[in-house]
């Protein structure tokens, strides 16, 4: 199967399913809530394929991450942008929540090591591109063996994998909008579905 | 006997011989990424294994010339097996198989984090029971030592290492990559500092986190309109930063100490050349009554020596590997 076609398994199954296009800002935070202190987490549907979510904490930061985690299937490609702070890794802590991670594991920075592997039913791939210039060395570390082993794989500063990026992955943006408070932004195909998903019971 | 080190774990390509007899380095060569970085023009780590293998056959012919031994004096070599890049950790494994295969002598495997702690040794007795700071780009951690070669680590950081948020708060205030050694020497000549928050200094356990001081700095370069702040402020960011990493590291290292009934102190890894650092946990130790080991500051950052000598002390203590040596890139210490 081209790569380009199974990169969000679980969103497709989602497409497969009338799309509900989910029209202005619903609460997305009641029951399943994760983060400390958790102010409000909302979660917008639009229909261009695009989630988004207001986050006043670093701990809600992880909880909507962990929300996304959940629903991610294997070979699931995530590319994180935001500026230094943004709380990129924050958030790649959250998805190995939702992937049943145990804290334990410890999910830390892979600046240094570029890339980080976490076991779990579905393994989770995190990579860090900060120190390198290009996608080219990322090849040479095996790029092509990840996208082979059925985990989730996640990018912070993905910006710098060019066209290496499959086809189908989701991005996620975070923005610095105050102390504090960050908007998260997932778009890609089915993001608007996914919306719908997070915000669910 | 002699020990030919390799040390490939991530950007550094370091080869070392080490007379075990003489309890000393015969002779020892790191490419440093600043060589090599001159024919590009610019930063670019030295991530790929490929560099690392076109690097290790010059650097071995060069330390065994400087040395002036020939490859029959060889005795053992030595290689890092963990914790690294998978690539960069193959590259010195093959090549030290290849060799040790071609000279047919024993190959031993060690751990890199290991490595570091080995570099203090050779500045005298350790007393026991004694706690271990590792902090580099890649590592922050916390480890008990009972004895000698046994460790349990007791605290690690939750995000970013403190390498790794020197040279990221050294971006945020555009200074220069490394970012230590930058930082440091504003700090030096800071008249004031910026108040920064200390992360899980009262959180009762021994974890680290960097990650929201860092951007505890971004929000104070933000207030000040973004963009690159004043000098005279990057200097207060600076010494303020630094202030609150040594803070944390003092805190927490000397409530371990407390805990584990400590009689030295270790402190190893790229940052431990940091000299504010050094000092203040010299004198917190001292407080104390508890002995600061940390080595020379060549040997802070990685390299071969380290290698080379720990897999003496391990091939002394009856350590084998064979040939089917495999490379461990989340190797732990325990």
């Amino acid at each position: 199967m081209p790569r380009s076609t199974r990169a969000v398994p679980a969103l497709r199954r989602a497409l497969d399913r009338p799309a509900i296009v989910q029209q202005g800002v619903f609460n997305m935070a009641p029951r399943r809530r994760r983060g400390r202190g958790a102010g409000e987490m909302r979660a917008k549907g639009r229909a261009g394929g695009e989630a988004v979510f207001r986050s006043s904490s670093p701990g809600e930061t992880r909880a909507i991450g962990a929300r996304l985690g959940a629903l991610l299937g294997p070979g699931s490609v995530l590319a994180l942008h935001g500026e230094l702070g943004s709380g990129k890794t924050c958030f790649v802590q959250g998805l190995a929540d939702g992937l049943g991670i145990a804290r334990s594991a410890g999910v830390s920075s892979p600046t240094f090591v570029i890339i980080n592997e976490y076991p779990a039913r579905i393994p989770l791939f995190h990579f860090d591109l900060y120190r390198l210039p290009g996608g080219r060395e990322l090849v040479e570390l095996g790029w092509g063996d990840y996208l082979d082993r059925g985990g989730v794989i996640a990018i912070e500063w993905a910006e710098r994998m060019g066209d290496l990026l499959p086809d189908g992955h989701l991005a996620v943006t975070l923005e610095v909008t105050g102390e504090r408070t960050r908007l998260i932004t997932i778009s890609g195909k089915g993001a608007d579905t996914l919306a719908e998903e997070m915000a669910g019971p | 006997m002699l020990a030919l080190g390799i040390e490939t774990s991530c950007d550094e390509t370091g080869v070392a011989l080490f007379d075990s007899l003489r309890g000393a380095v015969a002779a020892e060569a790191v490419a440093s990424q600043d060589d090599l970085h001159a024919p590009y023009a610019g930063v670019v780590p030295e991530l790929a294994s490929r560099r690392h293998l076109a690097l290790l056959a010059p650097l071995t012919a060069r330390v065994m010339g400087e040395a002036g031994v020939s490859p029959g004096d060889i005795g053992l070599v030595a290689v890092t097996r963990g914790p690294g890049l998978a690539g960069c950790l193959l590259a010195g494994v093959s090549f030290g198989k290849g060799l040790a295969c071609a000279l047919g002598v024993p190959l031993l495997g060690v751990n890199h984090l290991e490595g570091h702690i080995q570099a203090c040794l050779a500045e005298g007795a350790i007393d026991y029971p004694a706690v271990a700071l590792i902090v580099s780009g890649g590592h922050t951690l916390l480890a008990r030592m009972p004895g000698r070669g046994r460790y349990e680590v007791i605290g690690q950081t939750r995000d970013d290492a403190v390498g790794e948020a020197y040279d990221k708060v050294a971006s945020l205030l555009g200074l220069p990559y490394p970012g230590g050694p930058a930082i440091e020497a504003r700090a030096c000549r800071a008249p004031r500092a910026v108040r920064f928050p200390r992360p899980l200094i009262a959180s009762g356990d021994l974890q680290f986190s960097l990650s929201g001081l860092k951007t505890a700095v971004m929000y104070r370069i933000k207030a000040g309109g973004g963009g690159r702040p004043p000098e005279e402020e990057i200097d207060a960011i600076a010494r303020g930063f630094q202030e609150a990493v040594l803070d944390v590291l003092r805190s927490k290292t000397m409530a371990g100490a407390r805990r584990a009934g400590a009689r030295t102190v270790i402190l190893a890894g790229g940052v431990a050349r940091n000299e504010a650092i050094r000092r203040g946990l010299e004198h917190a130790a001292a407080g104390m009554g508890i002995r600061l080991v940390c080595p020379p500051k060549r040997y802070c950052t990685d390299n071969a020596v380290m290698i080379a000598s720990l897999a003496c002390a391990k091939w002394a203590a009856g350590e084998r590997h064979g040939l089917d040596l495999d490379i461990d890139p989340g190797l732990r210490l325990c």
